[in-house]
C-alpha cells in the first residue's frame, strides 16, 4: 500500500495532502488535471468501486456510516467521495455527508472526500471517475462513492463502480414508481432503509416483484435496514462484499477506458485549437458551410 | 440574500469555489450558529463542508482530506479545547487560515486573535463573516 494510506497521523499529513490536493487539481479541472488522471492511469487497477445511491433523506451517509466498521476489517482502508448538489444560483454548496458518520471508526485507514457537483448533472461530480482512478493508483483498496440525492435517471454511479446499492425508503412509492425505468433497473441491491417507517412489507413487495421482471437470472436482493440502529447491516455487508468480489471486470475497464478516451479527446481539441491559431487554417476563410468541412480536411492532412 | 457577489463566474471564465471547513469544538450542542453561518457562507458561493461536533483529531483530519481554503471553527465550552485544535491544524497545515465564532467572551477572543484568527463573537454581522471569508480565502484583498 501506498504512503498515502499506510503513512502515520504523526507525520504523515505530507503525504496525505499530496493526495487531497491532487483531487483539488482534478476538480479544477484543465491540462493537470487531465496529467494527473493520465499518471494514475498507469498503475494497474485494483481497488474495488462501491455506488450507494438513492433519492434525498434515504440514509446513504448513514448507511455508509454503518458499513464503514464492516468495510475497515474486510478491505483494511477505505476512502469515501461523498458528492452534495452545488446551488445552480450561486456556486455555493453544502457538503453535509460528514455529519452522518461515526468519527469513532476514522483513523488514518479511512479518506473522506466531500465533493460537490459544480454543475454536472450526473448523480455524482465531472471529477469523481478521475478521483476513484487516482485513489486507486494511490492504494485504497475500496472506493465507495456516494451520490448526491437523485432522481429518477442520474445514474452515471452505474458506470463508474463495480457494484451499485439504491438506497431506498418504506412509502417510496408505489406499483407504477417501482416499474419506472431508472432507478429499479441497474442497481446491484436494492435497500429499505429506515425499516422502522410504516409501509415497509409493501414497499418490500412492490420493489422485489418489480426486480424479478428484470432479464438477469438471478434479480437483485432487496435488505431492509435502519442504519442508525445497526439493524440488517451485517447481513448487507456480507452480501455487498459478495457481489464486490464476483464483480465483471467490463465495469473496472469502463472508468479506466472513459478515462483515456477523454484523454485523446481532449488532446484533439487540443491539437485543433492550435491548428485553428495556425497559418493553415487562416487561408480557408469562407463563412459557408464548406468552409468546415475544409478546415477540417486540412486539420487532419496536417496530422498525418 | 447576504453577500451575493459575482460567485464563481467572472465574464466567462469559471473560477474554482473556495472550500471552507466548519468544525464545532467542545461539547456546546446546537447547531444554529453554524448553520446559519454555513448557509451564508453557502449562498456567497463557497463550498462549506459541515463536520458537526469534532474532536481536535478529527478536525485535521477533515482539513486535510478535504483539502479546505479556511477552517471555521464554532466554539462551544471551554477555551482551551478549541485553542489546542487551532494549534493542531496550525502545525498540520501552516498555510490553511482559520477564523472562529460563537459564543466567547472577550478574554478568549484575545487568545484567538493571539493566534492570527479572526473571531466573531455575538452581536457579529453575517455580512462581515462572509467578508472575512473572502478576504482568507484571497478572494477579495478589501480590509
Amino acid at each position: 500500500m501506498s504512503d498515502a494510506t499506510s503513512a502515520d497521523w504523526g507525520d504523515g499529513f505530507t503525504a496525505r495532502r499530496a493526495l487531497a490536493k491532487s483531487i483539488s487539481a482534478i476538480e479544477a479541472g484543465g491540462p493537470e488535471a487531465l496529467e494527473i488522471e493520465q499518471r494514475a492511469l498507469q498503475q494497474p487497477a485494483a481497488a474495488h468501486v462501491l455506488g450507494i445511491t438513492g433519492p434525498p433523506g434515504a440514509g446513504k451517509s448513514s448507511l455508509i456510516s454503518a458499513l464503514l466498521p464492516h468495510a475497515l476489517d474486510h478491505y483494511g482502508a477505505v476512502a469515501i467521495l461523498a458528492v452534495d448538489p452545488s446551488s445552480s444560483l450561486t456556486g455555493g454548496a453544502l457538503l453535509g455527508d460528514r455529519v452522518r458518520m461515526d468519527y469513532r471508526h476514522f483513523d488514518q485507514k479511512v479518506f473522506f472526500r466531500s465533493m460537490a457537483s459544480r454543475g454536472y448533472q450526473g448523480g455524482i461530480a465531472a471529477a469523481t471517475r478521475a478521483s476513484v482512478n487516482v485513489l486507486d493508483a494511490a492504494g485504497w483498496p475500496l472506493v465507495i462513492i456516494e451520490t448526491l440525492g437523485i432522481g429518477q435517471v442520474e445514474l452515471d454511479v452505474m458506470e463508474l463502480a463495480d457494484r451499485v446499492a439504491v438506497v431506498l425508503n418504506p412509502g417510496w412509492g408505489d406499483s407504477f414508481q417501482a416499474n419506472k425505468a431508472g432507478l429499479t433497473e441497474q442497481g446491484d441491491a436494492f435497500v429499505l432503509n429506515k425499516a422502522d417507517r410504516p409501509g415497509l412489507e409493501n414497499a418490500k413487495i412492490l420493489l422485489e416483484q418489480s426486480l424479478q421482471c428484470l432479464p438477469a437470472a438471478t434479480p437483485p436482493r432487496v435488505f431492509t435496514t435502519i442504519a442508525t440502529d445497526d439493524e440488517g447491516i451485517p447481513e448487507l455487508w456480507q452480501s455487498l462484499a459478495d457481489l464486490m468480489q464476483e464483480a465483471p471486470k467490463i465495469r473496472q475497464s469502463r472508468r479506466r477506458c472513459e478515462a483515456v478516451r477523454e484523454g485523446a479527446k481532449t488532446q484533439l481539441l487540443r491539437d485543433f485549437e492550435a491548428f485553428l491559431a495556425s497559418p493553415e487554417a487562416a487561408r480557408s476563410e469562407s463563412a459557408a458551410p464548406e468552409g468546415a468541412a475544409d478546415l477540417l480536411q486540412r486539420f487532419y492532412r496536417e496530422q498525418n | 440574500m447576504i453577500g451575493v457577489r459575482q460567485f464563481n463566474v467572472k465574464g466567462s471564465d469559471v473560477v474554482k469555489p473556495k472550500r471552507i471547513l466548519m468544525a464545532k469544538t467542545g461539547l456546546d450542542g446546537h447547531w444554529r450558529g453554524p448553520t446559519i453561518v454555513a448557509r451564508a457562507l453557502r449562498d456567497a458561493g463557497f463550498e462549506v463542508i459541515m463536520i458537526g461536533m469534532a474532536t481536535t483529531a478529527e478536525i485535521v483530519a477533515a482539513a486535510i482530506d478535504e483539502d479546505v481554503d479556511l477552517v471555521g471553527l464554532n466554539i462551544g465550552g471551554h477555551i482551551d479545547v478549541a485553542l489546542r485544535a487551532v494549534d493542531a491544524v496550525q502545525s498540520a497545515a501552516p498555510d490553511m487560515p482559520i477564523f472562529a465564532g460563537g459564543t466567547i467572551p472577550p478574554h478568549a477572543c484575545k487568545q484567538l486573535e493571539a493566534k492570527g484568527l479572526e473571531v466573531f463573537p455575538p452581536g457579529s454581522m453575517l455580512t462581515d463573516i462572509v467578508d472575512s471569508a473572502n478576504r482568507l480565502t484571497g478572494l477579495s484583498t478589501a480590509q
